[in-house]
């Protein structure tokens, strides 16, 4: 509404100027035309007069020829006279610049007072009948006054002709004049119009654009949210090719917009703070109808792109900080065994920055074998060969670098069905190994020392005998030394001492991958060993080696005996002291079997059957007996299924194992006896010929069953599965004279018999 | 003219119009048709008498003459001096009366021509 009544007032300033100058020119050109029309109608009366002068001559002529003639020339003469006279008052109106007015007096005058009386003398001369005096009255007087008349007339005429050309030129001037102002009249309203078309315009636009221009302003602020200022400002400079300035104004500089530019202004804020503002100077020819949307379109997919990658970012930034607040270390590994992006700063503390695309083994590991040893194992794991889990339980749960221990586990990561990415977790375990070792050596001890406590003579006969078997370990003879590895693992294991049967077992390991048993491990096993046999002498330090241990009973009763001078009978008893109870030993045994068998996830019941008066001298027996322990392994390991597959054969899903020992003549007969898959034949045929053993009968298949390295266990754990044990056992058994037999058609049935007695003939030489 | 003249003559009445100091006297007369105009030049030159809407000239008059001329067309005729143009009598000729009709009548139809 203002705007139009500003465009109101400017028009009708416009028109009013325009009216008072038209009016001016006009008046100018009004007069000019008058004059111009005067003089016209001067020049007019002038050659109308003279001729009316000569009309009238002539007719004076004719009756001063013949006066008779005035009959018929009379009304022609008076006609022309009134004419004359009417022309001349019309002169007299007419003349009104000085120098015509002047000729027309004189004209005038020159008629009145001269030519006209001259004239009517001569005709009332000629009426008179003085015809010829007055014919040369007129060529003398008459024609000479009419010649100057005339002559007085031509200049009237070129006075008036001079007077017309004045005002032609005049108004030429005026009319030249009028055009300019109204020229210029014109040409300042249509400027002004333009002016207010392009203000209009302009304005217009503004309005338009305006919306985009803070829809443009938000977007970039927005954009400034996630983005350094600089960052922005090259954005959009890459954005607005056609943006003639995108610039970083510090503070608050006034805005100066050249014409013809669209200009924005966006507040640059830095978190909460005003730090400067963002000059967008777009060309307003390139801001067509399309433009802003356009722009803001493009500008819009790019906050998009932003804010999503600065999601993204936000994300991987929780992740990392996830990541980083882990103990655990983290890494992600391709299906090559490099290692990707995402890893935490546990792995860096422990092994180092993580180098992205190196394989995770050569990181891990600093020994070339171990990283081949790694490599080869994950490619097991990637592969399709065995499924991931079960791949995955191939290696050794922990692993030692620089004095420390780490445990680690793999994860699959699968994009649909197939496997993309492995996770590779990894624990410090190194605190809670050595945690769990001392709580183990403590376990140990104290279960050690409750052997002692019931069967002081054994414990300390396998405290003498483990240390005299680690002496002579020695790497002459590979399989003697493998032997006497798994014993001491399997006497180890017989007293519980589990700590140092973890670290034979590891030893067996070791001497398995190298052929040799590292002087490294041998001082381990060592020191291992001391420490904990300093311990146990320490607190079985009552029962020095070599001593029995006898009840008050016994010494009462023997002393009862001797009174009554029963000597054999207290022979027997002490003999009958020196023997240990077979009972005790397959208790053990027993207890033995239903822990490895909780360990195994497997439930298991023992039948424990032997006489209580079942005696055998303990130190002939105690390396046989300690072999039995591979045995009863051996059942519950590999022949006592897991309940779901017993379940599966229609057997009960709790296993039995029988351990019966019975005096048949002079032989001891112990059988052990399961109920579980029995033995594998094929298999046993198969590792059978790889070792270059016969196959073709039952018997050699049994024969091969106690083989050295012949195990059909498909992993070696700590249990057992080396193939070992069984040659170990049928070596004591043999040494004592006695054999072995195995059964297996339900289950497996190994009877050992065993003289109780030593023959008679290496008693008779074993003094000599 | 003779007709003229004649039926003039019949109810015709004279009016004198005299030509002095080269004016006509009086300037204006009014009269009836037929009625006779006559001019008495008392002045000391010669004058004329003539009108081109009457339809007679007079000639060349000298002084101390009189001439006249019976004016039958009813209107307002200008008479003017050829000799002197400033001179002019407007003479104002009136219808005659009715009684006089038939007569008139019969004789202005056939030389209706003649004065030409």
């Amino acid at each position: 509404m203002r705007r139009l009544g500003v465009l109101f007032a400017a028009l009708v300033s416009i028109g009013l100027l325009a009216a008072i100058s038209y009016s001016i020119v006009d008046r100018g050109m009004t007069d000019s035309i008058a004059l111009l029309a005067r003089h016209d109608a001067i020049r007019l009366a002038t050659s109308k007069t003279i001729r009316e002068v000569l009309v009238q001559d002539e007719a004076t002529q004719s009756m001063l020829l013949d006066p008779k003639q005035i009959s018929i020339v009379s009304p022609t003469k008076i006609a022309a006279y009134d004419h004359q006279q009417l022309l001349m008052s019309e002169l007299e109106h007419l003349s009104r610049e000085e120098e015509v007015a002047k000729l027309v007096r004189e004209l005038r005058a020159l008629e009145q007072h001269a030519l006209q009386p001259l004239e009517e003398q001569l005709l009332e001369d000629m009426a008179s009948g003085h015809q010829e005096s007055a014919r040369d009255d007129y060529l003398a007087q008459y024609v000479p006054m009419r010649a100057q008349y005339t002559q007085l007339m031509g200049r009237l005429e070129s006075a008036a002709h001079r007077q017309a050309a004045n005002g032609e030129a005049a108004l030429a001037e005026q009319t030249k004049l009028t055009l300019d102002l109204l020229l210029s009249v014109f040409g300042g309203i249509a400027l002004l119009v333009c002016v207010l078309y392009v203000l209009e315009r302009r304005r217009r636009f503004a309005v338009k654009t305006s919306t985009r221009l803070e829809r443009l302003v938000e977007i970039t602020s927005q954009l400034l949210k996630t983005h350094s200022a600089l960052a922005l400002v090259q954005t959009l400079r890459a954005l607005l090719p056609e943006a003639k300035t995108v610039e970083l104004v510090p503070g608050d500089a006034p805005q100066t917009p050249l014409w013809g530019l669209e200009s924005a202004v966006l507040p640059l804020v830095v978190g909460e703070q005003r730090v400067g503002r963002l000059e967008l100077q777009v060309r307003t020819s390139r801001a067509d109808r399309d433009f802003w949307s356009s722009l803001a379109t493009t500008v819009a997919q790019h906050v998009v792109t932003i804010e999503s990658a600065e999601r993204l970012r936000a994300s991987e930034s929780h992740t990392r900080s996830v990541l980083e607040s882990l103990s655990e270390g983290l890494a992600v590994v391709d299906l090559a065994g490099r290692t990707l992006a995402l890893s935490s700063r546990a792995l860096t503390a422990w092994f180092g920055p993580l180098p992205l695309g190196a394989p995770l083994g050569s990181y891990l590991f600093a020994d070339p074998t171990q990283q081949a040893s790694f490599a080869l194992f994950f490619d097991q794991l990637v592969s399709d060969t065995l499924p991931f889990e079960v791949a995955a339980t191939q290696m050794a749960e922990t692993f030692e670098r620089d004095g420390r221990t780490f445990a680690w586990a793999f994860s699959a990561v699968r994009e649909g069905d197939a496997l993309s990415r492995v996770i590779v977790t990894i624990r410090d375990v190194t605190e809670e190994t050595k945690l769990r070792r001392q709580t183990l050596e403590a376990r140990d001890l104290l279960t050690y020392l409750e052997h002692a406590r019931e069967r002081p003579e054994e414990a300390a006969q396998y405290l003498l005998e483990t240390r005299a078997e680690l002496e002579r370990l020695d790497d002459r003879d590979l399989v003697t030394l493998r032997r006497r590895l798994h014993t001491l693992k399997g006497a180890a294991a017989m007293f519980e001492v589990t700590s140092f049967a973890q670290a034979l077992d590891e030893a067996e390991d070791v001497v398995a991958e190298v052929g040799a048993l590292t002087a490294e491990w041998r001082s381990k096993l060592h020191h291992q060993w001391e420490t904990f046999e300093a311990k146990a002498r320490l607190l079985s330090a009552d029962q020095p080696a070599g001593s029995v241990m006898v009840t008050r009973d016994l010494v009462a009763s023997c002393v009862t005996a001797l009174e009554r001078g029963a000597s054999a009978d207290v022979l027997s008893k002490l003999k009958a002291s020196l023997l240990i109870p077979l009972e005790s030993r397959l208790a053990v045994l027993s207890r033995q079997a239903v822990m490895t068998a909780a360990r195994l996830h497997k439930q298991l019941e023992v039948d424990v059957s032997c006489a209580l008066d079942l005696r055998v001298d303990g130190a002939r027996f105690g390396p046989f007996l300690r072999t039995l322990s591979h045995v009863v392994r051996n059942a519950v390991d590999h022949g006592l299924e897991v309940p779901d597959v017993r379940r599966a054969h229609g057997k009960s899903e709790q296993g039995h194992l029988a351990l019966q020992a019975e005096r048949a003549g002079d032989a001891l007969r112990l059988t052990i006896a399961d109920d579980g898959a029995g033995i594998d034949f094929e298999r046993v045929a198969a590792r059978a010929r790889s070792l270059g053993l016969p196959t073709d009968s039952r018997a050699q298949l049994f024969d091969a069953l106690f083989e050295d390295g012949l195990s059909t266990a498909q992993v070696v754990s700590e249990i057992s599965g080396r193939g070992i044990g069984l040659a170990a056992v049928k070596a004591a058994c043999t040494a004592l004279g006695g054999t072995v037999s195995v059964q297996a058609d339900h289950g497996t049935r190994f009877t050992f018999t065993i003289p109780l007695q030593q023959p008679r003939l290496r008693l008779a030489s074993a003094p000599v | 003219m003779s007709l003229s003249m004649w039926v003039s003559v019949a109810a015709a009445e004279d009016q004198a119009i005299v030509q002095k100091d080269k004016a006509f006297l009086p300037g204006n007369i009014t009269l009836t048709a037929g009625d006779r105009l006559v001019f008495q030049n008392d002045d000391g030159v010669a004058h004329n008498a003539f009108s081109s809407t009457a339809g007679f000239n007079l000639q060349i008059q000298p002084p101390g003459t009189s001439q006249s001329v019976t004016l039958e067309k009813v209107g307002t005729h200008e008479i003017r001096c050829a000799i002197h143009p400033k001179m002019m009598l407007t003479v104002t000729v009136l219808p005659a009366p009715a009684p006089v009709s038939p007569a008139k009548k019969n004789v202005s139809a056939s030389p209706s021509g003649v004065p030409k």
